[in-house]
């Protein structure tokens, strides 16, 4: 089960790195992203993991228990991920007020037409 | 002789040859981590915490022993994001007039009315019971902070507190982040002992507490920012 | 148990990548977190799953609801002129609302009609929120908008209202700004911003003649006082098509609003519309 647990993080992480490189559209590359953070966990989390894990809470004792430190690492990493989220959406919003588009293409060629424009 | 691929664009070849890398690297990947053997964590860790005979949560036992800085630093990052988004706030000004509620009905008003201060309560258990339980400072946090979004969904966009958060909310902020880090170099004066035994207990509560308020601003600050611009996309 | 919720997982984040429609992504998004959410619950990280479930289920979803809502809405900026597109006892009609609300209806969007004055249309226009000017559009009518604009619905005549006691083309001609006006034969020439002033300014005889598409002729000659009216003509001038303009940034909408008329046209769906409204 851990190595499926692992091959499905992985598989997903490259779900999301595909889809970040192919899609056009700004908020489809965020979606990606977050798909990404999300595996990631996954990730560190499912690589510990053996069948039978219960939460580690409780008194230590014999009792088999599931590891607490990619727990522990992980943990604010959700927190964070939505917070960098939330900012990443704000520039999303900047972009969209100035070039009235979602797509990334199309804005790049705007700023490149108007950086020609500067030059001249 | 060089190659022809006419009916293919430059553009077109290097994402196929990207998707072709990645698919070669996931299937590395998934190979590579179906024989993973990760140690599990070191018997020091885990005697570590048994010292602290109060903390039955051993993922926050790690906190409260080893991995103070490291939150403190991830706290920061949490701030920068938001202290950008409040800059950004201020600069951008909202498109149109915007207010009024997001769902109008009376059922979603009285019950929001009703149901906050419980969401609110359990966020505050949450943060304070973590050497017990599930929970922690970050997990409380964002359960209040989801309080402030059912406000926010039935009474209205204004009524989260426009006047409130203005005024109070931005400065508490940022006074709670200098607590949280006065508690942890503190750690570095103190004698290890007030970080052990019983007293470490009422510094992992104290820190729970300073981070679970924190979170709740920095997701307050954000709903806010997102309520006041919606639609922008 | 967990070997379900993986394979849901997986399943889960192809549909993410695959959705074409903003708001589904987010959605699935949305229940992709929540799985993972079970899965750090059933794998004994139960911290991790409080997290997760409230970050991932209740606040990214929302923020991006909140940020795209805006995406399940056709935008209408429309004027006001029956039969085309009023309002009567509060209830939106007309032939074009009728048609757009249809339209609506298949791309599962709601529709958000906002009236305007013709003087307050190139502003609001411009800008991300405006996506369809309807209203009695003609072509050429808006020459300071430069929208893209969608096959016609419907012909009409462009036509003038002449006072009898004025020869023909002597005496002061007015009409909205619309470019078919400037290649008439005729003395001196007005614009107006608003079908009102227009109406007025007959009504005082401060102009002679008035000239206007077929729709607003009909409206006009209801507020032209009976003395004026019945020392009236009126003549047919030229002829237009009445359409839809889009704005430049929806070329993928104009293409939908053509297959949509071309489909009302063939079920005789908008024959059906137009002879309901136009007796």
């Amino acid at each position: 089960m851990t190595s499926f647990g692992t091959a499905v993080a992985v598989i997903t992480i490259g779900i999301g790195i595909i889809g970040l490189i192919l899609k056009k559209n700004l908020i489809m590359k965020l979606l990606s992203l977050s798909i990404i953070n999300t595996s990631t966990i996954l990730f560190f989390i499912m690589a510990v993991y053996t069948p039978g894990d219960r939460a580690p809470i409780g008194p230590m004792g014999p009792i088999q228990m599931a590891d607490p430190l990619p727990q522990a690492l992980t943990l604010t990493a959700v927190v964070i991920n939505f917070g960098v989220l939330a900012l990443s959406l704000l520039f999303t919003m900047v972009l969209v007020k100035r070039y009235h588009t979602l797509d990334i293409e199309k804005i790049e060629a705007s700023v490149k037409r108007e950086y020609n424009e500067e030059e001249t | 002789m060089p190659l022809k691929i006419t009916h293919l664009s430059a553009k077109e070849i290097y994402t196929f040859l990207i998707v072709c890398l990645f698919c070669v690297l996931t299937i590395a990947g998934v190979v590579l981590s179906s024989d993973l053997d990760v140690t599990r964590v070191g018997p020091q860790y885990l005697e570590g915490i048994s010292n602290l005979n109060n903390i039955s949560n051993s993922v926050y036992g790690i906190y409260g022993m080893y991995r103070f800085y490291d939150t403190l630093f991830e706290l920061l990052v949490f701030s920068t994001a938001v202290l950008g988004i409040t800059l950004f706030s201020d600069i951008q000004s909202a498109g149109g007039s915007k207010s009024g509620q997001l769902v109008e009905s009376h059922i979603v008003d009285t019950s929001a009315s009703y149901l906050y201060p419980i969401i609110a309560l359990f966020g505050i258990y949450l943060a304070y019971s973590a050497h017990r339980g599930p929970g922690g400072g970050f997990a409380g946090g964002v359960i209040g902070g989801s309080g402030v979004l059912l406000l926010a969904i039935a009474i209205g966009a204004d009524l989260i507190g426009e006047r409130f958060y203005e005024t109070t909310m931005k400065k508490v902020e940022y006074l709670i982040l200098l607590i949280v880090m006065a508690i942890v170099i503190a750690g570095l004066f103190l004698p290890v002992a007030v970080y052990q035994g019983n007293g470490g207990l009422g510094v992992i509560v104290m820190v729970n507490l300073a981070i679970g308020t924190k979170v709740f601003i920095g997701t307050w600050t954000i709903l806010h920012f997102f309520v006041k611009h919606r639609g922008e996309l | 148990m967990l070997l379900f919720f993986l394979v849901l997982l997986l399943a889960l984040s192809i549909a993410v990548v695959l959705q074409r429609r903003l708001l589904n992504a987010v959605v699935l998004l949305g229940v992709f977190s929540l799985t993972s959410s079970v899965i750090y619950f059933l794998v004994g990280a139960p911290d991790v799953a409080v997290t997760e479930g409230a970050i991932g289920v209740a606040f990214v979803t929302f923020i991006y609801v909140l940020a795209l809502s805006d995406q399940g809405k056709l935008h209408v900026i429309a004027e006001e002129v029956p039969p085309f597109f009023f309002q009567e006892r509060g209830k939106i009609k007309g032939i074009e609302y009728e048609v757009l609300s249809k339209l609506a209806d298949k791309l599962n969007l709601d529709l958000e009609v906002e009236f305007l004055s013709r003087q307050e249309v190139p502003a609001r226009f411009s800008g991300r929120r405006g996506k369809v000017l309807a209203g009695a559009y003609f072509t050429r009518s808006c020459t300071d908008i430069d929208p893209l604009e969608s096959e016609a619905y419907h012909r009409a005549q462009l036509a003038r209202v002449q006072a009898e006691t004025v020869p023909e083309k002597t005496g002061t001609t007015a009409g909205l700004d619309v470019a078919e006006l400037q290649g008439l034969d005729v003395d001196k020439i007005e614009y107006f911003d608003s079908l009102d002033d227009l109406i007025e300014a007959y009504n005082q005889k401060k102009i002679d003649s008035l000239i206007a598409d077929s729709a607003r002729i009909s409206y006009a000659l209801k507020g032209i006082n009976s003395i004026r009216k019945s020392s009236s003509e009126i003549t047919q001038i030229g002829e237009i098509e009445y359409s839809f303009a889009i704005s430049r940034e929806e070329p993928d909408l104009l293409e939908e609003v053509n297959e949509h008329l071309d489909e009302l046209e063939r079920s005789g769906q908008l024959q059906e519309i137009l002879s309901k409204y136009l007796r």
